[in-house]
């Protein structure tokens, strides 16, 4: 089956997910990943939203993090600083962040484009992704690639990455393990062990190299085993479609 | 004494230079028939500490009431950007410190408990550490006194008011939110002045009831004023969905300047107060909007 550019970075995302794992998520292409893995590979995943909502199991697919969809059928609901503080506390296996602008550490931008006090672009703010980035075991970065969102520098570090490189989470007193990969409509990324630095990992279908490069706008390793991204299967694409976002709502 | 006031009286109870903060996440829980109310007033020059609430500080921003805003995420979840909150930052109008939504929280909760700062994990390393615009500084890294460890700590904070909207209360101003409560428990407890709006005013006896999930204490509590579907035209759990079609009439008229001005002109200003307001609205339209008690959405919302 041919298959859409937000399909494969549905795909792509949810293999990250493993079975029992608690996952911190948002609305959007992120939650549609999850709800492929409980489907697929990981059922005992748990889902945690910023909203205070843990675990829910709706019956259609939420437009909100608050949505009545996901408070009605959760297994515990609370408030915000309960979320976030069992998130602080180490609880959270997996983060799934998107972005406006990351760097080669993965450091994000979504708070503001060109001067802080004076930006050419006012963005929503962190919200609770610098929390999630900050404590979380690990986090994903999942995101459209373009040369305006791949950047040498953000503008404004909104979320850490790998911060200046490698020892700069411990020194700054971040405990959780930062970016672990970058999904993008492109290709699959990593951060090598010892630079801290972005690495294409595998390209989709279609992609090269040379695509991904003029992409981006600084310099990417390459994985010396660099491969093509699995594409999706028959079965998850009809999971997709007929199961999880029948109505196109993210997809 | 019951506190029950008019929305009119409990909005002029609110100073001109005031800091405020509101209840709501997302497009459910705003008590947004209490901010027109305040828009019809004129009451400017604010100061906001927003966690959540996107739509209130919209609507202030976009008629010029608000100076300055702590912020940890102000946007509209499935539309996009708050067009009038980015236009006024961009063009210099409007001064923000941005924080994590824990970090914010925290503030809030630190004022709520009378101590100077909690201690917390994020925004190490990051221009929310880095950048402090506030009047106040937010953040600093302390040494842990039972440890080698060093910490980051945020600065208490104290609104001047806290507006909440909740689902039921009692005279008294003892207040029940369903579903998820955002953060109202750290907002209601730090502010100095507690204005409660409330879909319904029960009887002492239906909080008792209910006692284990009261979060709004009545011993915060100043005013409270009866407002039913004071969150149009967002939601409230178990009452109503969220009015997408009067949403996305906000949300294009906010691409301009001159959207936004006819906007609260025919929404806000050509109605005397809230009951005018719901009567512009139509009963059919309000009655659509209920949510199915077992479902907790409209009924034919999927």
């Amino acid at each position: 089956m041919s298959f859409s550019k937000d399909e494969i970075m549905t795909v792509a995302t949810s293999r990250y997910i493993a079975d029992g794992d608690t996952v911190f998520i948002g609305t959007g292409l992120p939650m549609v990943a999850a709800y492929l893995a409980k489907a697929t590979h990981a059922p005992n995943v748990a889902l945690m939203f910023e909203s205070g909502v843990l675990d829910p199991r709706p019956r259609s697919i939420a437009k909100a993090v608050g949505d009545p969809r996901l408070v009605s059928t959760a297994r515990r609901v609370s408030g915000m600083m309960d979320s976030l503080l069992m998130l602080q506390g180490g609880r959270v296996d997996l983060g799934v962040l998107g972005c406006a602008q990351v760097d080669r550490f993965g450091n994000i931008n979504t708070t503001a484009i060109g001067s802080y006090e004076r930006p050419s672009t006012r963005l929503p703010g962190s919200g609770g992704a610098n929390d999630i980035a900050s404590c979380a075991k690990h986090h994903l970065i999942v995101t459209r690639h373009n040369r305006r969102t791949f950047v040498e520098s953000v503008d404004y570090l909104t979320t850490p990455g790998h911060l200046t490189g490698p020892g700069a989470r411990q020194r700054a007193g971040l405990p959780g393990g930062g970016p672990i990969g970058v999904v993008t409509d492109l290709g699959v990324f990593g951060f090598d062990a010892r630079t801290c630095e972005m690495v294409v990992e595998s390209v989709h279908p279609g992609v090269s190299l040379d695509d991904v490069r003029a992409a981006t706008a600084f310099e990417l390793a390459v994985k010396p085993d660099l491969s093509e991204t699995k594409p999706p299967s028959d079965s998850e694409l009809d999971i997709l479609r007929t199961r999880i976002d029948p109505e196109g709502v993210y997809l | 004494m019951s506190k029950l006031t008019t929305i009119g009286a409990a909005a002029r109870s609110v100073a001109p230079g005031s800091s405020l903060t509101f209840s709501g996440f997302g497009h459910a829980g705003h008590p947004l028939a209490f901010v027109r109310e305040l828009i019809r007033q004129g009451t400017a020059d604010l100061t906001l500490h927003a966690i959540a609430e996107c739509w209130p500080a919209e609507f202030l921003v976009a008629t010029g009431r608000v100076s300055r805003i702590n912020l940890s995420n102000l946007m509209f979840e499935g539309l996009g950007r708050c067009r009038a909150i980015s236009r006024a930052v961009e063009e210099g109008e409007v001064a923000v410190d941005d924080h994590s939504h824990l970090a914010l929280s925290l503030r809030l909760l630190a004022g709520a408990w009378g101590v100077p700062f909690l201690p917390v994990r994020s925004m190490a390393g990051t221009d929310l550490a880095a950048v402090q615009t506030g009047v106040a500084p937010k953040y600093a890294r302390v040494r842990s006194p039972f440890s080698d460890d060093e910490v980051g700590t945020v600065a208490a904070l104290r609104p001047d008011v806290a507006v909440v909207h909740v689902n039921k209360a009692d005279e008294q101003g003892n207040g029940i939110v369903y579903g998820a409560m955002s953060v109202v428990d750290a907002q209601v407890r730090s502010a100095r002045k507690v204005i409660v709006t409330t879909e319904r005013v029960v009887s002492a006896d239906e909080i008792t009831a209910e006692n284990q999930v009261v979060t709004v204490p009545g011993i915060f509590v100043d005013a409270v004023v009866h407002t039913p579907y004071g969150a149009h035209p967002g939601g409230m759990y178990d009452e109503y969905d969220e009015d997408l079609a009067a949403m996305s009439t906000y949300y294009e008229a906010s691409r301009s300047r001159a959207g936004l001005a006819g906007y609260f002109a025919e929404h806000v200003f050509a109605h005397a107060d809230h009951a005018a307001y719901l009567s512009s609205l139509g009963s059919r339209r309000l009655f659509d909007l209920r949510a199915d008690p077992a479902l907790k959405i409209a009924r034919g919302q999927k």
